[in-house]
């Protein structure tokens, strides 16, 4: 084969990040982000790893810039990521998962519309790219275009049934935005379903949830 | 009475205003004032409006 095969991506824990539900700013504008503390949802199921992409492995300089690249993200420098990971993309435009990160620095910087052009475009080249669809879902939601949210996150569980932040994220579209408390409460409880231990804050979204479609408010 | 209990009537009509507003999004409305409205009952109705997603960072990707 022509290309060798990319190092293989592998997603040996993924940081979750909780994102407010009015985080939406005008773009160049840092959106709210709340990382929550460690303990709050433990272990909860992610998106599995992406299928490696063909190619040769990353040069020195690009593998040294990709990982300051994400030690930045982790520490919320995101203008500093922005540039390494832009640099890094295009030595490498083939590497995804880089792309994958771009797009969602631009997500983090406020730049919603280059985000989705960028996420799209990851989708187009990696269809099973779970991560991607999870980011444009929250993406077409923060915009207010809904269905286009729903079938985001319905692709992503498509791919992986499993994916409980794609899960909880549906759940949260119908709940509040859709307003289909019945699909809203069946998200969360499937949700719950994929967790090793119950998230109690969820677990008080579906009593809520019950008691409204009960009294009908 | 407790200036807290006297506040408590306003809260519940604030609550009823906004939750007006936020239906608005069944109608395909997500204007500026919906999204305050939004913003205002995570503070009064966290338990139902204080919902956050959750995405990853796909941080660790060894490539």
């Amino acid at each position: 084969m022509a290309g060798v095969a990319m190092a293989l991506s592998v997603l040996s824990g993924c940081s979750t990040t909780d994102v407010i539900p009015d985080a939406r700013k005008p773009d160049g504008l840092k959106p709210a982000v709340v990382i929550p503390p460690p303990t709050a949802v433990p272990n909860v199921p992610t998106a599995p790893a992406m299928a490696p992409k063909a190619g040769s492995s990353l040069d020195a300089q690009s593998q040294k810039s990709y990982q300051a690249a994400l030690a930045a993200m982790q520490n919320n420098q995101d203008a500093n990521a922005e540039a390494l990971l832009t640099a890094v993309v295009k030595a490498r435009p083939e590497f995804v998962e880089a792309r994958t990160n771009l797009g969602i620095v631009e997500f983090r910087l406020g730049r919603f519309a280059r985000a989705e052009e960028e996420l799209k475009r990851v989708i187009a080249d990696d269809t099973n790219n779970t991560v991607a669809y999870n980011y444009l879902g929250l993406i077409y939601r923060t915009n207010g275009q809904f269905p286009q949210s729903k079938m985001m996150y319905l692709q992503a569980l498509s791919i992986n049934a499993n994916y409980a932040n794609a899960q909880l994220n549906l759940g949260i579209l119908y709940d509040l935005y859709l307003r289909d408390l019945p699909k809203a409460l069946e998200s969360y409880q499937r949700y719950q379903k994929m967790l090793p231990q119950e998230d109690k804050d969820v677990t008080k979204w579906i009593a809520d949830l019950k008691r409204r479609i009960e009294t009908g408010k | 009475m407790l200036l807290e209990e006297q506040a408590f009537p306003f809260e519940e009509k604030a609550i009823e205003i906004h939750e007006t507003n936020v239906k608005r999004v069944s109608d395909g409305l997500y204007d500026q004032w919906v999204r305050n409205s939004f913003s205002v009952l995570t503070k009064l109705l966290p338990v139902r409006y204080a919902k956050a997603e959750r995405v990853e960072m796909v941080a660790n990707v060894t490539p």
